[in-house]
């Protein structure tokens, strides 16, 4: 006897999936804090290249001047 | 104030993004950082990894959000950079592999049912690691993420019938495997399941 008829294809993969991904929201919020983190210092990096040129522009006028 | 941001859609976030407001960024991140790393996890099969890959992601798209015109949806732009990084992730790693054959024994005293299940299992997977990446890509969205096939074709950067096409071919290449494991062909033949039904389920999918 035949337990199944059909088996779809898809359900197939699906019982074949091993992927879980964490369930404990503390480890969603840490993920969130880290990715949030990177931003705020890819935006500071910005600005750190930013100042130091503008600083340099100044200083360049200023030789200019003398 | 953060209740009013959790009920907006992905588009007035990003709006209120492009002025400057990063607490919005930051209600994207909660709202799809899930769905990404279990999409990396399909990849990289390694948490860590996939989580650098969900961190890369979101760093890419709030750089580039000045070029989100919104044609797509956030969620397929963000999907597409995901993959991106994922195989650009799969490419250094081929590189630096060095071939060790991987066994998983199970030694554990389980029924014949479980070990042929277990077998079958391993199998499916390495062989959807196999898969061309575009392929996998398209099978993943397909059968794991339930996409529908227009927006397969919009994360893929290709047409509708070119995303078909590759989720198609995905699973001929694993229904020819399965044929030509005597083995499992046997048990998935008494069982009367596996991928015996398989061309006309894909034909009544198209």
């Amino acid at each position: 006897m035949r337990p199944q008829a059909r088996t779809d294809i898809k359900t197939i993969l699906k019982n074949a999936d091993e992927v879980e991904v964490p369930m404990d929201p503390g480890y969603y919020h840490r993920l969130h804090d880290k990715i949030m983190m990177k931003i705020d210092d890819q935006v500071v990096e910005d600005k750190s290249i930013i100042v130091p040129m503008k600083r340099l522009k100044q200083q360049r006028e200023q030789l200019k001047k003398y | 104030m953060t209740r009013d941001l959790e009920k907006m859609t992905d588009l007035e976030l990003i709006e209120r993004v492009k002025l400057g407001d990063k607490s919005s960024f930051s209600c994207l991140v909660i709202r799809h950082q899930r769905g990404l790393l279990r999409l990396g996890l399909r990849f990289v099969k390694d948490l860590d990894q996939a989580e650098d890959i969900v961190q890369e992601a979101f760093i890419k798209a709030y750089e580039k959000l000045s070029t989100f015109e919104g044609r797509s949806s956030f969620k397929s732009w963000l999907y597409q950079i995901a993959l991106n990084t994922a195989r650009n992730r799969l490419r250094e790693k081929r590189r630096e592999t060095v071939d060790i054959e991987e066994t998983h024994l199970s030694v554990a005293p389980i029924g014949e049912t479980m070990l042929v299940h277990t077998a079958i299992t391993d199998l499916l997977n390495k062989e959807v690691e196999k898969l061309p990446f575009r392929q996998r890509t398209a099978l993943v969205l397909r059968v794991y993420e339930d996409l529908s096939f227009n927006e397969i074709a919009e994360i893929m950067q290709c047409p509708y019938d070119t995303a078909k096409a590759n989720y198609r071919h995905a699973l001929i290449k694993l229904k020819e495997i399965f044929e030509h494991r005597e083995d499992l062909k046997t048990w998935t033949l008494e069982t009367g399941g596996f991928f015996m039904e398989l061309t006309p389920l894909m034909e009544a999918e198209g």
